[in-house]
């Protein structure tokens, strides 16, 4: 059997510690109080000016702006495609572009520095090669001195109009008479550049582009391809919404900024405590929550 | 030149107009001091057309901390009227030298995943550009590639970082001349445009965020991020958060207009300045000297974004 003192001892216990329980619900309460009177000593602040970009987002003005996020994003792009749609693609090229990029990460490198090394090469070939031809321009040239034959003027004839041709073409801007030109003038001196470039390429084993790379760029120009027909049908969205929501795209734009703040702002707890959106506007923005949800949740 | 009688008395009237409390003036912005009182240091009604330097008013009030190296940061507490409420400036000035920067494109499935908790070994790091929808509305280039094309606009700015680490700043939406160096043997190794431009030229307030009307709305408050270079190729960058009491205001989309956040970066000794997309866009984080990440979380995630690691 317990001794008394000891019942009383449990006894008191126990009731401090339901006294202590049923304190702790009028502790809440009393912090919830002390936040709020925090809130309610704020200095009051003016109310959201509206003015012909801001409209007040009441029942009527959410109504339309939520039209127009339909009508947003139902808008198709090129090809027929939402920009969602070919902003997923875009994404999805991206993914796989870096997917690739990243298990050959040294691959790169290493063929860069190759490739680096090699193109200098290259372009020290084609300038030896290029001086070799001038040599031999110039001794041609030399050799043509003394007697005349029908083989040599027309020669000197060709030269002289290809060159003419050439000078003409580059004062008026004219690359592609230029170039027809300087092939001529390649002719005639039995110049191919297309050869001299492959036979210096071959002396300076210029790597070819790995499998792997090719596509990997090809996937990567893909995606900016669709990220820009992407932002396109945005902003053919962002038009269409406008319509019909009937607001100017300025409205619009703030409309759903707004609206999409109060979302965010929502889901953090605080709807802006009054300096952003009036009493109405808070109403109208809960009241159509789960819709505006739909397209900024 | 001044005598030293003549230039007692104008430092006396600069400083009783700047003791004097944010009056009845039209508004006005002015640092918060521990005493209580305000110091302003612009009016709406006398705004500069053009800021030539920083305000000493504002800018001797900053108490810069170190961050990474090249990198400092600092808070000023700030308030206004006719609306303006109590705001803390988050301020950061950044030695292009010293740091690398980076574009980071985040986009999952169809949606911008980037925020600030994806830049956790970032000396610096920002939301970049602005947003109309989902993507950036304007130039986008990334380690030399362009992703996305020109936006135009006059009252647009673009950044763009060289492979020598330099910054260029153009005012305006002609980036024609950059545009041909983003491929092979370019050295336009990132780019990306925003707007509005806030100063133009050499610190000039563009016209229209002077006369108010046409595309920029002059009154409407908002938290805002702006990004500048100033007289000494240094990228500042001002953050705003509501500081008021309430739980979980600072990420409250309520601040500066946009002829403010001019004036604001014209007072920090900004040459060129652009807004970034702010409102619940608007986030921010730092490194401090300990490697400690001090965060200014915003509320929406976005596609682009502007980062700083340590060293070149």
């Amino acid at each position: 059997m317990p001794r008394p003192s000891l019942v009383l001892a449990l006894t008191a216990f126990a009731l401090s510690a339901s006294v202590a329980q049923a304190q702790i619900p009028n502790i809440r309460r009393k912090a919830r109080d002390a936040a709020r009177q925090a809130i309610s000593d704020q200095p009051r602040r003016p109310p959201p000016k509206f003015d012909n970009t801001m409209l007040e987002l009441n029942p009527q003005v959410v109504a339309r702006l939520i039209k127009g996020l339909d009508a947003r994003s139902a808008m198709r792009g090129a090809g027929g495609q939402t920009a969602a749609a070919l902003r997923q693609r875009s994404s999805a090229a991206s993914d796989e572009a870096a997917s690739i990029n990243n298990q050959h990460s040294d691959d790169r490198a290493d063929w860069v520095n190759a490739n680096g090394a090699a193109e200098n090469c290259v372009s020290e070939e084609l300038n030896n090669v290029e001086q070799r031809h001038a040599q031999e321009m110039q001794q041609r040239f030399m050799g043509m001195t003394g007697v005349n034959t029908p083989e040599k003027t027309k020669f000197m004839q060709d030269w002289t109009t290809a060159g003419q041709e050439a000078q003409q073409a580059a004062a008026a801007n004219d690359t592609a008479g230029l170039r027809r030109a300087q092939e001529k003038l390649n002719k005639l001196m039995g110049v191919d550049p297309r050869a001299d470039s492959a036979k210096a390429r071959a002396t300076c084993h210029v790597p070819a582009v790995p499998a792997w790379m090719r596509r990997a760029d090809s996937l990567a120009a893909v995606s900016d391809t669709l990220a820009v027909r992407a932002r396109a049908a945005e902003g053919a969205g962002n038009a269409a919404a406008a319509r019909a929501a009937e607001m100017t795209p300025e409205q619009f734009a703030m409309a759903a900024e707004r609206a999409e703040g109060f979302v965010a702002l929502q889901a953090a707890g605080n709807v802006g405590s009054g300096y952003v959106f009036t009493q109405i506007e808070e109403q109208a923005l809960t009241a159509r929550l789960v819709d505006l949800k739909k397209y900024f949740g | 030149m001044i005598g030293r009688k003549a230039g007692s008395f104008i430092a006396v009237a600069l400083f009783a107009a700047a003791a004097a409390p944010v009056g009845h003036e039209g508004p006005g912005l002015a640092v918060r001091l521990p005493s209580g009182e305000s110091r302003l240091f612009w009016r709406a009604s006398r705004a500069p057309i053009q800021w030539t330097a920083a305000d000493a008013r504002l800018i001797e009030l900053v108490t810069w901390h170190p961050g990474q190296p090249g990198i400092e940061w600092a808070t000023l507490p700030i308030t206004g009227q006719a609306g303006a409420p109590a705001l803390t400036l988050v301020l950061v000035r950044i030695d292009p030298q010293a740091v690398s920067f980076h574009l980071e494109w985040d986009i999952e499935r169809d949606r911008p995943a980037w925020t600030v908790d994806r830049a956790d070994d970032a000396a610096l790091a920002l939301n970049a550009g602005m947003f109309v929808e989902r993507l950036p509305w304007g130039w986008v280039v990334m380690d030399g590639r362009e992703r996305l094309a020109p936006g135009h606009g006059p009252l647009s700015s673009a950044l763009i970082g060289l492979t020598d680490g330099r910054l260029v700043w153009i005012d305006g939406d002609d980036v024609a001349r950059w545009r041909g160096r983003t491929k092979g043997g370019g050295n336009v190794r990132f780019a990306f445009q925003s707007y509005p431009t806030l100063l133009t030229g050499d610190g000039e307030v563009p016209a229209p965020l002077r006369n108010g009307g046409g595309a920029i709305n002059g009154t409407h408050r908002d938290a805002r991020l702006a990004l500048g270079l100033d007289r000494h190729g240094r990228l500042l960058v001002a953050l705003t958060r509501l500081d008021v009491p309430i739980p979980g205001a600072d990420r409250v989309p309520f601040g500066l207009t946009v002829p403010e956040m001019a004036a604001v970066m014209g007072a920090l000794g900004a040459q060129h300045a652009m807004l970034l997309d702010g409102g619940i866009s608007a986030q921010l984080t730092i490194a401090d000297s300990t490697g400690h990440a001090r965060v200014w979380k915003g509320l929406r995630k976005v596609p682009l974004a502007l980062v700083a690691r340590g060293g070149r």
